[in-house]
């Protein structure tokens, strides 16, 4: 099918992306590649999760097909559905499918975000069978050795109707990935905003003080992602205090108190 | 002065008509026992008030005391004037409520409404504290500013500064400045005594006391004058953490530089001291403005040499108590005594005795953790056999093999299956430990031990043998038998009822062998709710949250064979399918689904003399988020409590019924739950599964609370206890009520799995981890 391939070349990734691992979670994923196991990427929002799989992407030559999970995600949207073009039924592969089809990685972010049915549709794919059946056509594709699938989930949410079935979540390898440490997140945030180091570690020292107040009510604190918008906008001149409150404080919460306490961070801090 | 005389003296001030007698003495009463002094000033103002307003004299001498000593004498006739301008104005509800809060009404008004109070910003200060420190410290109100390292007390409100966005600033300045304290470790600071640097300091000022180790108010005695070497050291240590700070949080550092300008010109002028005091102020001057420019008494030249040490970069608190003493060398030559000058109103004085209590105490809550931890190790590795037969041991001396200090030994992470290494005394650990011997197999340590065991070693330097040997007498002896015999807690609420017990040798069961009675359990008042609650807030507000969502029960489900709706992304692609020469789908509706939440269940909670302590607080703490959390979602639930002593007695406490609202009444009650006697589960939860039967509901959940293995003063012990226990939780669940148990517990023992059932119970060995998650297992169940 030219077409699936013209279109999947838009998803090989030429230039290498940066990152900068935590641990030995390249290790883990390249060795999970080679023995064709599937990969289950565990870890906050915004700490890297998604930039380490374009990384992993470029550095195994594979195309990259990201589908984002939500709950009206339905089996026909990951697997291929009849559209109706000028009066006849042609049949459109979905993301997975051609994934499975040309060996490439396929990247369901935030998988929990999926009804549990449609979710069901990767079990095959993600044992040792590595089939993938399309009903509507008859067809069981089975995945080339390049084809990976990966999912990721945030633990952090913890939410009964948001959370992987053990049946799921047992046929993949785990990768906990967490905001890196100070001095490691402070040389991301100055690569991705340009920043120096001074400022980058300052900003650093903020995200680490949000991220204390668990028993606050902010269950999540500013993440690596956020540290980088901040540094963009101090980037572009804008007055720090402000950027910080545009970046980091009102994107965090919308609690009167827990704003102003973490405005008083950024007062401290900038 | 005597009532008569007080009484005749009030009625002499008041024109006609005069008030009755009961009536002048019932409010001037509270008068009698002050000085007689401040009798005739709170007398001297009744002429001016008496004509405006009978009622308002009678509030006036209610609060006329506490008007005084809070302004001053002199101020009160103003004070009066105030009142009486604002009862014309306002009425008399006013002006009371004026007198009630003096020190804000008033003295704001003085000092033109600038003030700012410790309340109104608690809100703001308080995440923003939580942020910067990771270990829990609570912000209190306090006469003086200071932090045990636990606490920070900070002044009830502020009206130092002419703007209330400075004030707040100063309150900020003053939290961070305290928090800056306890992350550099000032109070931690400890001097080698044989140091170099300390027997110098002995030389030279010896006061003859060389204890072993230096800290801080050793450091500070040392010297002839302690409180100068304590506001120096002070001063050394303001310099190093200004530093951090300014390093740390640029932001409020450049924001408060005019602030700490205007907080020194605040102070006594330099001109007023002499001397030493003179040139310690000067430093003070110094650290709060910077300028090198001070009237110190001292030539320009010895002024820029003591600021120039004071200004050493510093790393330690050791840093600054070589500081603190190059410099008190220096001032040494000045012969007048010292006169303590004001602390730096953002830093106050060190408080290291304070601080060291709270070390105390941390330590003590460390030790009780660990021998307890160590003893569920040690008793777990006694052979199971002891449990029904030896029963000469019960009580007694625990048995000679458990007690020998040498055959136990926590050895050094040697890897983990290498037994050949001779064992080591606990006291040459340099490492974390990793194994426990104890006379046979090396049993691994868990992960809390460990923790613990690092954190004492880490104050200590070594695990003392008291904390060893005092886990052996407790893992031999097994819990101690406190509280016997003692009916502590409220009435029988009926008569005795009797239940069977399931004797596991003879495959049945003992008829009517156990007696049971049930009692209310009488509420506490006090702050326990509240500050559960304050603990908690954050998770109060996520969980009513969750629990929110769990209560919406209606939603829209999709491809349905018929419904209230036409699904169009079904009915499209049915359409594409049927195009493509295949069936169409038929289920092509949306439906509004509503699922009726029908559950009714009984939280039933171990209250045996075992909880006492560790598990005790956090169990309560969930119980009241449980509670909140239930009261969003409203399913129905009880709660209850059990114990008791032998089979002639066993407690089952009411809490909550499901009939009864959750109210005050019920949150004293949850906080009135203290440990009693024994855990003998059979009785307990047969009664539970009785009340529970007879609630109407789809779903009826019994969710017992444990902590470890049941056990009763008779032979309500070991297997027998096991299997009776098991076989009432079977006894529920033949009758539909579905049983679960959240056991907490230092490990998980395998006898778990079989009394319990292998999904109906969860482990918890962190028991701080209850609160938070209670509520999750009970959604779990529950969805």
């Amino acid at each position: 099918m030219p077409n699936t391939e013209q279109r999947l070349e838009e998803h090989l990734i030429t230039d290498e992306p940066f990152y900068l691992p935590q641990g030995d979670e390249m290790g883990i994923a390249k060795a999970a590649y080679q023995h064709t196991i599937p990969l289950l990427l565990k870890g906050p929002t915004g700490c890297g999760k998604t930039r380490f799989i374009q990384h992993l992407a470029w550095h195994l030559k594979r195309p990259l097909i990201t589908v984002s999970c939500h709950d009206d995600l339905s089996t026909g949207d990951l697997v291929g559905r009849f559209l109706i073009k000028g009066g006849e039924a042609v049949w459109v592969d979905g993301p997975l499918t051609m994934a499975v089809r040309r060996g490439a990685i396929c990247y369901l972010d935030e998988v929990v975000e999926a009804r549990k049915d449609t979710t069901v549709v990767i079990h095959p794919l993600a044992d040792d069978r590595r089939e993938l059946p399309i009903e509507k056509l008859g067809e069981l594709l089975t995945a080339p050795p390049e084809f990976m699938l990966v999912i990721s989930y945030n633990p952090g949410y913890q939410s009964v109707l948001k959370d992987l079935k053990p049946s799921t979540r047992q046929r993949f390898v785990s990768i906990e990935l967490n905001y890196p440490n100070a001095a490691l997140e402070t040389d991301i945030v100055c690569h991705e905003s340009g920043l120096d180091q001074e400022t980058g570690a300052a900003l650093v020292r903020l995200a680490t003080m949000t991220r204390h107040l668990k028993n606050e009510g902010l269950p999540e604190g500013a993440s690596t992602r956020l540290l980088i918008h901040a540094g963009k906008l101090f980037g572009s001149g804008m007055d720090r205090r402000r950027a910080c409150r545009a970046a980091i404080s009102e994107t965090l919460t919308d609690e009167p108190e827990l704003l102003a306490a973490i405005t008083e961070m950024v007062n401290s801090i900038f | 002065m005597i009532l008569a005389i007080l009484k005749k003296r009030f009625l002499d001030l008041l024109p006609p008509p005069l008030p009755s007698d009961w009536e002048a003495e019932e409010n001037l009463e509270q008068l009698t026992e002050l000085p007689v002094r401040l009798q005739d000033l709170i007398l001297q103002q009744v002429p001016a008030i008496w004509p405006v307003s009978n009622s308002l004299c009678y509030s006036y001498l209610a609060c006329a005391d506490t008007a005084i000593s809070c302004l001053g004498e002199e101020q009160i006739v103003n004070w009066v004037a105030a009142l009486l301008d604002l009862y014309e104005k306002e009425g008399l509800k006013a002006a009371q409520a004026f007198m009630a809060d003096i020190e804000n009404n008033y003295l704001c008004q003085l000092q033109g409404e600038t003030g700012i109070r410790l309340d109104e910003v608690i809100t703001r200060l308080r995440p923003y504290a939580e942020g910067i420190v990771r270990r829990s410290v609570t912000l209190e109100e306090g006469t003086r500013l200071y932090t045990d390292t636990a606490r920070i007390f900070l002044p009830g409100k502020l009206t130092v500064l002419p703007s209330t966005t400075e004030n707040f600033l100063l309150y900020k300045l003053m939290l961070t400045t305290q928090l800056a304290l306890i992350n550099s470790c000032t109070y931690e600071m400890v001097i080698g005594g044989d140091s170099s640097f300390a027997q110098v300091l002995q030389e030279k000022h010896g006061s003859g006391h060389s204890p072993e180790q230096i800290k801080i108010e050793d450091f500070w005695n040392i010297f002839p004058e302690p409180r100068l070497a304590e506001d120096l050291f002070t001063l050394a240590e303001g310099w190093r953490i200004g530093e951090q700070m300014a390093a740390d949080f640029p932001g409020l550092w450049r924001d408060t530089v005019g602030l700490r300008r205007q907080l020194a010109e605040q102070r006594r002028p330099l001109s007023s001291l002499k001397g030493k005091s003179r040139v310690v102020e000067a430093l003070s001057l110094y650290l709060m403005n910077g300028r090198t420019d001070q009237a110190s008494g001292l030539s320009n030249q010895h002024f820029s040499w003591l600021t120039n040490q004071l200004s050493e970069p510093a790393r330690t608190a050791k840093d600054s108590a070589l500081k603190a003493a190059a410099i008190y060398a220096l001032l040494n030559n000045i012969q007048q005594p010292y006169e303590p000058v004001e602390p730096l109103p953002y830093l106050g004085r060190l408080q290291p005795a304070a601080a060291h209590q709270v070390h105390l105490q941390e330590r003590a809550e460390t030790k009780e953790k660990f021998i307890k931890a160590l003893a569920a190790i040690l008793a777990d590795s006694k052979p199971s056999t002891a449990d029904m037969q030896s029963k000469d041991n019960e009580f007694g001396e625990p048995p000679a093999r458990l007690n020998s200090d040498d055959a136990t030994a926590l050895l050094i992470a040697p890897g983990p299956k290498d037994q050949s290494e001779p064992p080591e005394t606990a006291n040459n650990l340099s490492e974390p430990s990793q194994l426990l011997i104890i006379d046979g197999p090396a049993i691994e340590i868990p992960e809390a031990l460990k923790e613990l065991a690092a954190e004492i070693k880490a104050d200590l330097g070594l695990i003392p043998n008291e904390y060893i040997s005092a886990a052996h007498g407790l893992a031999g002896k097994g819990e101690p038998p406190e509280n016997i015999g003692s009916d502590r807690e409220g009435k029988s609420l009926q008569g005795v009822i009797t239940y069977d017990e399931w004797d596991y040798r003879r495959a049945g069961f003992r008829k009517d062998w156990c007696l049971l009675n049930e009692k209310m359990v009488r509420p506490v008042k006090g702050t326990f709710v509240q500050n559960t609650m304050d603990k908690y807030r954050g998770l109060l507000i996520k969980l009513k949250k969750q629990f929110e969502m769990l209560r919406c029960t209606e939603r829209l489900v999709k491809r349905q064979r018929d419904g209230d709706d036409i699904d169009l992304d079904a009915v499209i692609e049915s359409i594409s399918d049927i195009r493509a020469g295949r069936s169409g789908s038929e289920q092509l509706f949306v439906r509004l689904k509503r699922d009726d939440r029908d559950i009714a269940v009984m939280f039933l909670i171990d209250m045996s003399s075992s909880t006492e302590g560790w598990v005790g607080e956090a169990l309560k703490e969930a119980l009241i988020l449980m509670g909140e959390a239930l009261e969003v979602l409203g399913d129905r639930y009880a709660i209850s409590g059990f114990s008791g002593m032998r089979r002639s007695r066993s407690d089952f406490y009411h809490i909550k019924d499901f009939a009864e609202n959750y109210n005050k009444e019920i949150k004293g009650r949850i906080a009135a739950i203290t440990p009693q006697e024994y855990t003998r589960m059979g009785p307990p939860v047969r009664h539970a599964t009785k009340i529970l039967q007879e609630v109407d509901a789809k779903v009826r959940l019994l969710i017992i609370l444990s902590d470890g293995k049941p056990e009763d003063y008779d032979d309500y012990k070991g297997e027998y206890a096991i299997e009776d226990t098991r076989h009432a939780l079977i006894e529920a669940k033949t009758v539909g009520i579905h049983p679960f148990c959240i056991t907490i517990d230092q490990q998980a023992h395998d006898y778990n799995a079989h009394m319990y059932g292998e999904v109906n119970y969860i482990f918890l060995d962190k028991v701080s981890d209850l609160p938070l998650r209670m509520p999750a297992i009970y959604r779990n169940l529950t969805t």
